[in-house]
């Protein structure tokens, strides 16, 4: 592989490295998550990733507009 | 192309942690009931249930169980939307499928919100109808992240 083809991949391999660590997060994220036996916790756990998929959601939804004029 | 095809492993290997997620919260997981909720509460809410009546104690008061349940379903609509947020990234979603990813995260998206919502209203039968239902919409996003459904 010669130095130009493997520039042409940095956009396809460079948003796939930028979510790596997000993955291992959400791994521990979801261990952590499903072993809480305390109730407070699990509301408080309950609260912040619905916080967050409220915003991912429109994130995707604005993303996918714009990915589908391509 | 090779990285694409990387690409779909990946995310085919994520799609299958949703999945385990998905089945995981179909079966009731977690510990056993360690609620803040006075044992009253909880006998009336399993009376209200056998009769057919909405609950007259919120599920929140109910049982870690029913935050588990929950969660599951949220974290996996949180790995599926970030999988195909990932996709669109990476440019491998795009044009109809782009299209075809904003309709299903909709559909799953409203019916994560629905399960929020009659989970917080308490009435348990509703609310177990609705988290499936959630469960199938977010399964529903899959076979178009891991390219079975173009």
């Amino acid at each position: 592989m010669n130095l130009a083809s493997l520039l042409k991949l940095l956009p396809v391999v460079g948003p796939v490295l930028a979510r790596g660590q997000e993955f291992i997060d959400w791994y521990h994220e979801a261990s952590a998550s499903l072993h809480l036996t305390d109730q407070r916790a699990a509301q408080d756990a309950l609260a912040a990733i619905q916080a967050e998929n409220d915003e991912g959601h429109q994130r995707l939804q604005a993303k996918a507009a714009a990915a589908a004029k391509k | 192309m090779t990285i694409r095809r990387d690409i779909s492993e990946l995310i085919g290997a994520l799609l299958a942690c949703a999945l385990i997620v998905i089945l995981a919260a179909c079966s009731g997981l977690g510990e056993p009931v360690r609620s803040t909720a006075p044992a009253a509460a909880n006998i009336a809410a399993s009376v209200a249930d056998a009769a057919g009546a909405p609950a007259p104690v919120s599920l929140a008061d109910r049982s870690v169980r029913d935050e588990q349940a929950l969660l599951a379903l949220e974290l996996a609509y949180k790995l599926a939307r970030t999988a195909g947020e990932m996709g669109l990234d990476a440019g491998v979603i795009r044009g109809q499928r782009a299209r075809d990813l904003a309709a299903l995260d909709n559909r799953a998206y409203l019916s994560v919100t629905l399960a929020r919502s009659l989970y917080t209203a308490g009435n348990e039968a509703t609310w177990h109808d609705a988290l499936a239902e959630a469960n199938r919409a977010v399964s529903d996003i899959l076979p178009l992240l891991s390219g079975d459904r173009r």
